[in-house]
């Protein structure tokens, strides 16, 4: 923050900045002076979801509608693409900036968001050095895929599969594993039954932790909790990695990348150990 | 008529009737049978066989054959014989045939029931919450029905009162889901409003199951009762029957079989409607008979609706209910046309 205090204050650089979406949120905590952020979401300060939430604690908060972000008398608003459309239209019709931020799935859109919402503040050397950072730190915790090589499961409440092409995807990716969701051709958030989970049968199930509101009635848990899930889980690896890791693209994925190497690499010491004995016999 | 040509003709409905049950019996075998063999996976009778000849097959096959498609089977099996039961019952009882669980709002009160145990913490602590909320909500749902449009209320009442009370009801559904925190509310609501059978384990069989068939068993002791009620409340009533137990044992088989089956399913409408009107013509229009009939129609119709949810839809899986009110809509239109004529 001292740098971005040191750096010249452009007159056009934003004083009162309203971010509408979690992801959105992250960035802002992230990039700008505390006293220039107006309000954040509600879901920021929520610590199952939000990386940032220890920043957003004495922010105002807004769910994201019109009225409430006038409040604000925003000189910018901050809102992801995957917003509610009717709202970014309407501010900008009353004359308010809007900086739609695309949801970040790859490195490289992790890497423009900070550097599109950087400059848009003003804050262009903060945003600098938080991608130094991160690519360090990104760089340091990845492996390549080691040999023999796990297939893993991105697999979600509600039957969600999460493709390469998804945040999950690249920090699975990032730890070396091969993605279910390529050897059946699938890309994004698939829909995948259970029974074809069974069939597959992957060395290692990724799922989430069940931190929001979590029932264990609820339905949406209902493939997590099925029997014939935990059978298969019986001898293989089920990874939970926090739900705010999976929530937004931002530089916390290296945490998730962490973990899961871990656990790779873990899983094909033992494989060898496995074989090693088998050659023995 | 004479008296031979009397007994000729009881002969030949009985031997219709044996006709008519064997074919139903046969249904119900073959639509469980289908419901194991088809899925989104590989596994079909080939693994089926395997399984069978050596219970020590390939464990992804076994797992699917018995964890995930078994109990999903049993469940369509009770899910459906509970609708047609309880809509022949509702339809001799309040002798008006768009009587239904679905229509009259026990479904979306049994929703509402098993939604607010889930969504207050209660069935967290012990897991009967479940289908006892729903079974509260479908014994609610009976009685205000009963108070609204009971046996003198009509057709139109009936429906009216229905609608306001299934509307009401999910109202109360949504209000809750989205007053609770959940980030898939939309989702639940859906189910809740749709009704789905995928993914279901024996755990949620030996949760509804018992209650399921402890109504069966109120329900399907009702049939002379509903015989004689055909012929009025008064002739009943000369007849010795107790209109009070008929109604006590009503009212709690329908919400046992009904709110314990929603809980686990969701709600499923029009199978309770559809299935005794299919059947009424073949069994000389006794309730009695339709009682059973109904039960293994609406299994049978249930089962078929389940498969076909699996094969229509390639990607995510279409909700059952959206299939059975596909098809039970329209049905139901055709009724309102024909009864068109009592509502004045």
């Amino acid at each position: 923050m001292l740098a971005a205090a040191l750096s010249p204050i452009l007159a056009a650089s934003p004083q009162r900045i309203v971010s509408i979406n979690l992801c959105t949120d992250q960035l802002l905590l992230m990039l700008a002076e505390p006293h220039k952020i107006a309000s954040v979401s509600y879901l920021a300060m929520n610590y199952a979801v939000s990386p940032a939430a220890a920043l957003a604690r004495r922010i105002p908060q807004n769910y994201g509608q019109a009225e409430e972000v006038l409040r604000f008398k925003p000189d910018l608003v901050l809102a992801s693409a995957f917003t509610v459309h009717s709202t970014n239209a309407l501010l900008r019709k009353l004359g308010i900036p809007v900086l739609e931020i695309p949801v970040a799935d790859e490195i490289e859109d992790i890497r423009n968001n900070i550097k599109s919402v950087a400059t848009a503040l003003g804050n262009s050397e903060t945003g600098a050095k938080v991608l130094e950072t991160f690519d360090r730190r990104f760089a340091k915790a990845s492996i390549s895929p080691p040999r023999p090589r796990a297939v893993a499961a991105l697999y979600r409440e509600n039957n969600i599969l999460y493709g390469s092409n998804t945040i999950a995807g690249t920090f699975a990716r990032a730890a070396g594993m091969e993605n279910l969701a390529d050897q059946l051709g699938l890309t994004g958030f698939s829909d995948l039954p259970l029974e074809i989970l069974i069939e597959q049968r992957p060395d290692f199930v990724i799922a989430g932790i069940r931190s929001l509101h979590a029932q264990r009635g609820l339905l949406a848990y209902r493939n997590l909790h099925h029997p014939a899930l935990a059978r298969l889980l019986e001898n293989r690896s089920l990874v939970r990695i926090p739900d705010r890791l999976w929530a937004c693209g931002g530089p916390e994925i290296v945490d998730a990348v962490r973990i899961l190497a871990a656990a790779h690499l873990k899983w094909r010491n033992q494989k060898i150990a496995e074989r090693d004995v088998d050659k023995q016999r | 008529m004479s008296i031979s040509s009397a007994e000729h003709r009881g002969a030949e409905h009985g031997h219709r009737q044996s006709i008519l049950f064997g074919v139903l019996i046969f249904g119900v075998l073959a639509a469980f049978l289908v419901s194991l063999l088809v899925g989104p996976s590989k596994v079909g009778w080939t693994e089926l066989i395997a399984l069978l000849a050596d219970p020590d097959v390939a464990p992804a096959a076994k797992q699917i054959l018995i964890e995930i498609r078994t109990p999903r089977a049993l469940l369509g099996f009770l899910v459906g014989g509970s609708l047609g039961l309880a809509g022949a019952a509702l339809q001799g009882y309040l002798r008006n045939p768009l009587a239904e669980p679905g229509l009259i709002g026990v479904s979306a009160s049994a929703s509402l029931g098993a939604v607010l145990t889930l969504h207050t913490g209660l069935a967290g602590l012990f897991a009967l919450a479940l289908p006892l909320g729903g079974i509260a909500g479908a014994i609610l749902a009976v009685f205000v029905m009963q108070a609204l449009a009971g046996a003198a209320g009509g057709t139109l009442r009936l429906i009216l009162a229905g609608i306001a009370l299934s509307s009401f009801a999910s109202a109360l559904t949504s209000l809750a889901l989205n007053l609770a925190p959940d980030p898939f509310a939309a989702m639940e609501m859906m189910f809740w409003m749709m009704g789905s059978l995928s993914d279901r384990s024996f755990e949620h069989l030996e949760l509804a199951g018992p209650f399921i068939l402890c109504g069966w068993a109120l329900l399907s002791v009702l049939g002379r009762s509903l015989d004689a009620l055909t012929l009025g409340e008064d002739t009943a009533r000369t007849l010795g029957i107790d209109l009070n137990w008929v109604r006590s044992t009503l009212v709690l088989g329908v919400a046992l079989s009904i709110g314990a089956a929603t809980a686990v399913a969701g709600s499923i409408s029009f199978v309770g409607l559809v299935v005794p009107h299919l059947l009424r013509r073949f069994v000389g229009s006794r309730p009695s008979t339709l009682l059973y009939a109904s039960a293994l129609g609406g299994s049978c119709l249930t089962l078929i609706a389940d498969i076909s949810v699996r094969l229509i839809a390639p990607g995510p899986e279409l909700k059952l209910g959206v299939l059975t009110a596909m098809v039970g809509a329209p049905f139901f239109l055709l009724l309102i046309m024909q009864t068109r004529g009592d509502w004045q």
